[in-house]
């Protein structure tokens, strides 16, 4: 079943869309494996990559780095655009918009292995062809984006792009937020343990 | 208790009966960036060996010395600004010679350059007295050359001669503090020829902005900004002026060819000395390279006054080691200010806080990088390769040595033995070059395979097309059939 969703996908991806809330079209743990199928990948990408085109070592990879390089932006667009959808009458439940989004890494699953290969093959010669070949991903990734806040919300074209700058807002504001917070709870932590070093230091 | 004691004892014999050359490591540990930029250990290329001041050579302390210079002959000129004079000496610190009169024309007031000809002739930059003071090899005062006329110099010109140099043809090069248009060019009668290879002022984002938003009065504070002076100057013995600038992040070393066009670093910028500075009160510490010196190979030594450190440079900006620091210790520095080359390769570095003149000697594997970036410099790839391979025996972590040793097999066609080289060394584009080559001949040995794939591709395809053909004529019969059954 997940083989054939990720097909039609890449074939079909707005007929994919428009049945994508069909009862038992989808799973949600496709999802997660999906996400999970893009760090590795990314992974791939990052210690294969050819050295005429990148210096990075395998031992450089930070792994939880590049795993939450894939993971965060999946949960966040996932709730802001979920927030924003609900203001602006979107027909897509939470459920549906984890599940679209994460097939939106379908295209970088299956070309970024390939090209990460490809890459061990070319000289900075054919950089040209690499990095037509390397952008052509993101930009459809960037095209199924935007086909699926247009049919799993049901808006215009117009109101697809609104909808996509407001969430993009959404997640500066959270991510700003969140690195708020955690400065904050850092700081609450150390202020905690230096009381508790002081009263063990009296004792 | 006693065992201990005399345990401790027996210590402190053995490290005064130690050797000498036990502890020759000396005060700094040698290291290197890689193409990355990440600083690398290194084997030291100098070493500190000793110091000569004004107590060894008998006569009073130096104060604030400022500049030296080595003659062709290994004889030294120390310009002691605040003695006002200037000294000259054997390398085992017997004064020859003193410059600077007591009275009249000859007197020396806060001199900061000194420049000696090949026939002993000293000119001396004699900055507060605004003038270059020239003197004969017998120390008799012979001219001088005032603060130069002419039209092209703007009226509240301040002319503040610090360093100079004196060209084959008898013309003076000078620095002059604070004179952003460059080196000032005097013939030998003292007329001014022009300015000599400016610094340029260097286009930022930034600044462009700010002066978008300026209003009309800021917009006349900022275009006061002038590109910075040239710090110091060096003949070689080719003719090319080399120079130091203080106060900028990029290019601070040049080479001057002689319309005044940078050689050194042709449409690049390029940081020399640290590449990680410290930070003091907030604001970055920028390296001040007060001089420079250069050997008949064309190897750079440039000083960085702030680092207090030493940088070595090929002819072509390879560095090739970094010696000394800021501290106490032998070999380290309080204010280093000058640089000089015997023609031994001896270091001469003039300390001006200490007021002392500290000697580096080449260590082996010192003497082992010149002998093979020499060779590499000139093109003669083959035959450096041996005492590269030597070096990267002797420290794995020269990078130098392992491009070096790609760039002779990749001219020995050795593409793949290049590669794991050229990887080492941390060189994408050189790596990328030598497998192209790589490839073609890989192609070209494994062509039947390459032939036999690609026909046997196209005919499966063939094969496939004909049999999805074949399965459609089929359907299409079938669906006529059945249509032919209905009717």
């Amino acid at each position: 079943m997940l083989l054939r969703n990720i097909g039609q996908c890449l074939a079909h991806p707005i007929t994919f869309f428009e049945d994508i809330q069909e009862p038992g079209k989808v799973r949600i743990w496709h999802a997660f494996l999906l996400v999970v199928l893009a760090a590795a990948a990314r992974m791939y990408t990052l210690m294969y990559t050819g050295f005429s085109f990148s210096g990075v070592e395998p031992w450089m990879v930070n792994v939880p780095r590049e795993i939450n390089f894939i993971l965060m932006p999946w949960i966040s667009w996932a709730v802001c655009n979920w927030a924003v959808s609900a203001i602006m009458d979107g027909e897509g439940r939470f459920r549906d918009i984890l599940i679209s989004t994460a097939y939106i890494y379908v295209p970088y699953i299956l070309f970024m292995p390939l090209l990460t290969s490809l890459t061990n093959l070319l000289t900075e010669a054919e950089k040209s062809l690499y990095l037509t070949l390397f952008w052509g991903t993101f930009v459809w990734m960037a095209f199924l984006l935007i086909q699926k806040v247009r049919i799993v919300h049901d808006y215009s074209l117009g109101k697809t792009f609104g909808t996509i700058v407001l969430t993009v807002f959404g997640m500066a504001v959270l991510w700003f937020i969140l690195l708020l917070l955690l400065g904050i709870v850092n700081q609450a932590l150390q202020f905690f343990y230096a009381v508790y070093k002081e009263i063990v230091f009296r004792l | 208790m006693k065992q201990r004691l005399w345990v401790s004892v027996l210590a402190l014999a053995l490290l005064f009966l130690s050797p000498a050359w036990a502890h020759a490591d000396g005060a700094y540990q040698g290291y290197l960036y890689d193409e990355y930029l990440d600083e690398l250990e290194s084997v030291n290329g100098y070493l500190y060996r000793d110091s000569l001041d004004g107590y060894d050579m008998g006569i009073e302390p130096f104060q604030e010395p400022d500049d030296l210079f080595v003659a062709d002959d290994d004889t030294m000129y120390l310009v002691d600004t605040g003695n006002n004079r200037i000294i000259r000496f054997d390398r085992n610190g017997n004064v020859l010679r003193m410059f600077g009169d007591k009275e009249g024309k000859g007197r020396l007031n806060g001199p900061r350059g000194v420049f000696v000809t090949a026939s002993g002739d000293v000119y001396a930059a004699d900055t507060l007295n605004k003038r270059i003071a020239v003197f004969k090899a017998d120390g008799t005062f012979v001219r001088d050359y005032p603060k130069p006329e002419s039209p092209l110099l703007e009226r509240n010109f301040t002319y503040t001669p610090s360093k100079l140099i004196v060209d084959k043809r008898g013309y003076l090069f000078v620095a002059s503090d604070g004179t952003y248009q460059g080196l000032l060019q005097l013939d030998p009668e003292g007329t001014f020829r022009g300015f000599f290879g400016a610094n340029k002022v260097k286009k930022d984002w930034k600044k462009i902005v700010v002066k978008w938003l300026a209003t009309e009065e800021q917009k006349e504070q900022l275009a006061r900004e002038r590109p910075p002076s040239f710090s110091n100057l060096f003949q070689d013995t080719e003719g090319f002026i080399y120079t130091t600038t203080v106060g900028i992040a990029e290019n601070q070393i040049k080479r001057l060819s002689a319309v005044g066009v940078d050689t050194l670093n042709p449409h690049t910028s390029k940081t020399y000395g640290d590449q990680y500075w410290r930070t003091e009160n907030g604001s970055f510490l920028y390296p001040a390279f007060t001089d420079v010196t250069v050997d008949d190979k064309g190897v750079i030594t440039a000083l960085d006054s702030i680092y207090g450190k030493l940088f070595q440079y090929d002819k072509l900006g390879n560095l090739l080691f970094i010696t000394g620091g800021r501290g106490e210790q032998n070999g380290l520095f309080r204010t280093a200010v000058s640089v000089d080359q015997a023609s031994d390769g001896s270091i001469y570095v003039l300390d001006k806080a200490r007021g002392r003149i500290d000697r580096f000697s080449i260590t082996p594997f010192g003497q082992k990088v010149h002998e093979a970036s020499r060779l590499y410099v000139e093109g003669f790839y083959d035959e450096a390769q041996a005492p590269w391979e030597e070096i990267r025996r002797l420290n794995s972590n020269y990078h130098l040595a392992d491009f070096a040793i790609g760039k002779a097999l990749y001219r020995q066609e050795k593409y793949s033995e290049a590669m794991s080289y050229f990887r080492k060394a941390k060189a994408n584009g050189d790596y990328s070059k030598a497998f192209l080559e790589y490839r073609k001949e890989f192609v070209r040995e494994h062509f039947t395979w390459f032939a036999l794939g690609a026909i046997l591709a196209y005919s499966m395809l063939k094969a496939w097309r004909a049999l999805a053909n074949r399965r459609k004529r089929q359907e299409r019969r079938a669906a006529a059939g059945r249509k032919g059954a209905a009717l």
